[in-house]
């Protein structure tokens, strides 16, 4: 383990060297001190730095934080396959196992850990013996602890509901919001039609006053980024 | 715990998140943690426990309501001070932050020493926006409030018995049902709505909620339960 070591000499031979890239240093930095303390040899990088970590030893194991704006994932995937040949990179996501591992998936990296997990399965996923282990497909993973289970008006509503009430709730019309989804005016109309269903609700406003009340607000006016 | 210590609550979405700011904070002098939770009203509930000097609650991922645990730690009327993480360049949450009484705003890019010195700023009483951010900060501030003039103006524009029958149309009833609870004739409801609705600007009762709502205005006007 951490023996002490004369005159203080290189890295050990099995420690396991991890480059952590992504812009939300905040979040990052404090990982990067954690898994300090766990016998991992970690570093940060700014996504623009990238191309400029090829010197040095090369980590084993690539984290890339998927909260990255301006640039495509695609690509930095493609520059670190560039720069770091034969890492493991492993995607660091914010949301629940099916949208990670989904996400995984379509960008063809190797493994993905999500933040929505306590951070020791995050320990366990980057400290896994990597030699021997072939990546594993993603979608094998339980999924992650269910939140505190809230008894809410809106617990019972699909992924896709919530996305129509709230659209509702923000004050656009059946049709905007048919323009926005990419579905058709009547699918709207369904959706809202089992909304308030599960609401136990009899009109479009008392459906809004409900989500109102359970916690949903109009997205800010303000302009964004 | 010494004076020059400020206590810490974090809430937020991510476990692992907070886990290792809980760690990271907790290793710095002069920083106490005294809790962490994910859920909203836990985190609340926690404050409401062990009031720290300063709550930081994210805001930073749609699915977790970080503005609402600021008004809710707000809401408890303790002097705990509550600091917002939002994205950067994110002025809208910026904005809704400080609508919601929060005392500095840190970004997801700022570093783990940035937030350290938020955490102390705000414990001593002064506000906290990244520079750079606070100049579209006061001009959306200022354009906000003059949107709000006018929606005050508006409403004021309404008649009493307007006002009773938008309350009710924003809880949701029907015509008929508002007319006999107001003792009125359907007929009369309508006519008022379509008053209501060209007195306040806007197409539609779901748009005249929405107007109530983001103004505040039933709050203001002391009517109904806001």
């Amino acid at each position: 383990m951490h023996l002490a070591r004369n005159g203080g000499g290189p890295l050990e031979a099995d420690q396991r060297r991890i480059l952590v890239v992504g812009a939300r240093t905040l979040y990052l930095q404090a990982l990067c001190e954690f898994l300090g303390t766990t016998g991992l040899s970690v570093s940060l990088l700014q996504p623009v730095q990238l191309r400029d970590s090829s010197l040095g030893p090369p980590p084993e194991v690539v984290l890339l934080d998927c909260a990255v704006a301006g640039v495509a994932l695609e690509q930095l995937i493609a520059e670190i396959r560039e720069f770091h040949k034969g890492a493991l990179i492993v995607l660091l996501t914010s949301g629940s196992a099916r949208e990670s591992s989904k996400q995984a998936a379509m960008l063809h990296v190797d493994d993905w850990v999500s933040m929505s997990l306590p951070v020791a399965e995050l320990v366990e996923v980057l400290d896994r013996g990597r030699r021997n282990s072939a990546a594993r497909t993603p979608s094998s993973r339980r999924p992650p602890r269910s939140g505190p289970a809230v008894e809410s008006p809106l617990s019972s509503l699909s992924e896709r509901e919530l996305s129509v009430l709230r659209l509702v709730v923000d004050g656009h019309s059946a049709d905007e919001i048919a323009a926005t989804l990419g579905i058709s005016r009547h699918t709207v109309r369904t959706h809202l039609q089992n909304v308030m269903a599960k609401m136990l609700v009899s009109s479009r406003m008392e459906m809004v006053s409900v989500a109102r009340k359970s916690g949903m607000r109009p997205a800010p006016t303000a302009p964004t980024s | 715990m010494a004076a020059n210590t400020t206590t810490v609550v974090l809430g937020g979405g991510m476990p692992a998140a907070l886990e290792v700011l809980d760690f990271a904070l907790g290793r710095r002098p002069g920083v106490a943690i005294l809790g962490w939770d994910t859920s909203v009203q836990g985190t609340v509930d926690k404050v409401a426990a062990r009031s720290p000097d300063v709550a930081l609650v994210c805001a930073d991922l749609p699915d977790w309501d970080g503005i609402k645990a600021c008004t809710d730690i707000k809401r408890l009327g303790t002097p705990t001070r509550v600091i917002v993480v939002g994205s950067e360049g994110d002025q809208g949450t910026l904005i809704s932050a400080v609508k919601a009484g929060a005392d500095g705003y840190v970004t997801v890019a700022d570093s783990v020493d940035d937030l350290v010195g938020a955490l102390h700023q705000v414990h001593r009483g002064e506000a906290r926006v990244p520079p750079l951010m606070l100049g579209s900060l006061l001009r959306g501030l200022i354009e906000l409030r003059r949107e709000d003039d006018a929606a005050v103006e508006r409403f004021a524009s309404l008649g009493n018995r307007e006002r009773e029958v938008l309350v009710e149309l924003v809880a949701g009833l029907d015509h008929h049902t508002i007319a006999t609870k107001l003792h009125l004739s359907p007929h009369t409801v309508r006519t008022h709505t379509q008053n209501i609705l060209t007195k306040l600007g806007v197409h539609s009762r779901l748009e005249a909620a929405r107007f109530v709502f983001e103004h505040d205005l039933f709050s203001r006007f002391g009517i109904g339960d806001g």
